[in-house]
């Protein structure tokens, strides 16, 4: 057998790892291409290793893991509190956008993360306890509308209605935040949506089950320590 | 008793951040997402299965690159890099089932991520075996889920 060793093999044998089954050192030494690409691996390791001593990265690392435990002991903070307070059964009128900006558009929910505005983020992505997070209403023409939080617990909802990008902190209860945008052309009873939110239990994708006449537009961020 | 990470990093964090560097091709993202492995490593350590801590930090790496690449807009490289972006952007089964924790996964306990296991095959050229070792799963588990993102992605064929 003289077939080419994958990049992936000839890594575990430089670190001195077990070969995985179907490969054995026979294999290594058939592989005229194997001695040059070792030396590589190994000058490759030495470049590393000076540029990112294993002192500082360890000293690194470990910051980073105590800093990530203490946010994931801190409970969730809502940063704009007074934004937020009473909300709960409060339908806003959203701000009018140009009909030129929104034609063919549907409601929807724009998610970022607080340092990185110019990046949205993608529904079903990752976000960490901590991470500041920013939601935009795209209100695409509706008139009426309010924000349901829901977190991996399926625990009672957190709820918001948003007129302008708010921010909250990602806390570490569930396996995921998500965030339901519910619209109308008219006013409509956010009771409604809070007990349908409610009824989601630990479902992350379930719609909410809504009276005619309102839309929904889901954003789920999965929560990773 | 906690890892000893300076000599976890000094074997094997250079393949790690290898690694970072092929699937992310930049340098500051690719030490960032080192620093994460070796985090994730920490933080799961009582969990860690009996396995080649490089099998094990070559999922983590892939993992915590993906996570990354998500969202990223960057322009692909080469053909290589293109299938990694494709796979890294692509809504999984774990989109429609949220069973998942895939770094979990990677600890066993819980099936591995679609995307996770695409890279290992499409991209570094593990065989479905060879694939199915990496991560603890049955082969027919690996070509389903492969198969799965099959469905949404092109180019890729899963063999029978």
């Amino acid at each position: 057998m003289s077939q080419r060793i994958p990049d992936w093999v000839l890594e575990r044998h430089l670190v001195g790892d077990a070969l995985p089954a179907g490969f054995t050192e026979a294999d290594l030494a058939a592989d005229p291409s194997v001695p040059e690409r070792l030396e590589k691996l190994k000058a490759s390791d030495a470049e590393i290793l000076e540029r990112h001593p294993p002192r500082v990265v360890a000293a690194q690392v470990r910051a980073r893991a105590e800093e990530r435990g203490r946010r994931a002991r801190r409970p969730m903070m809502v940063l704009l509190p007074v934004a937020l307070a009473g909300v709960a059964a409060v339908v806003i009128a959203l701000p009018r956008q140009p009909d030129v900006l929104t034609k063919g558009l549907e409601p929807h929910l724009e998610v970022f993360r607080k340092d990185e505005p110019a990046r949205p983020l993608v529904s079903g992505g990752v976000g960490h306890p901590g991470d500041i997070i920013q939601l935009r209403v795209v209100s695409a023409g509706a008139k009426f509308g309010m924000v349901v939080a829901v977190d991996g617990e399926g625990a009672p909802v957190q709820v918001g209605a948003l007129t302008v990008p708010d921010a909250l902190e990602l806390d570490a209860t569930g396996q995921f935040e998500r965030f339901i945008l519910v619209t109308s052309d008219a006013p409509f009873e956010a009771a409604d949506v809070l007990a349908a939110a409610r009824r989601l239990g630990h479902d992350p994708v379930a719609k909410l089950e809504l009276p005619a006449g309102l839309k929904q537009s889901s954003f789920v961020l999965l929560k990773k320590p | 008793m906690g890892l000893d990470v300076e000599s976890l990093y000094r074997r094997y964090g250079p393949q790690v951040l290898r690694r970072c560097r092929f699937l992310l091709r930049d340098e500051a993202q690719a030490v960032d997402a080192m620093h994460d492995v070796f985090v994730e490593l920490l933080r799961y350590q009582d969990r860690l299965r009996s396995v080649a801590p490089s099998s094990l930090l070559h999922q983590i790496a892939t993992h915590v690159c993906l996570n990354k690449l998500r969202g990223s807009r960057r322009k692909p490289e080469d053909p290589e890099d293109e299938r990694v972006m494709q796979i890294a952007g692509s809504e999984d089964l774990e989109r429609r089932t949220f069973a998942q924790r895939a770094l979990e996964a990677v600890f066993g306990r819980v099936p591995a991520n679609s995307r996770d296991i695409a890279v290992l095959h499409f991209v570094d050229g593990m065989t479905l075996e060879q694939t199915a070792a990496e991560v603890g799963m049955s082969v027919s588990g690996v070509r389903k889920r492969l198969r799965g993102l099959a469905e949404v992605l092109k180019g890729l064929e899963v063999e029978p």
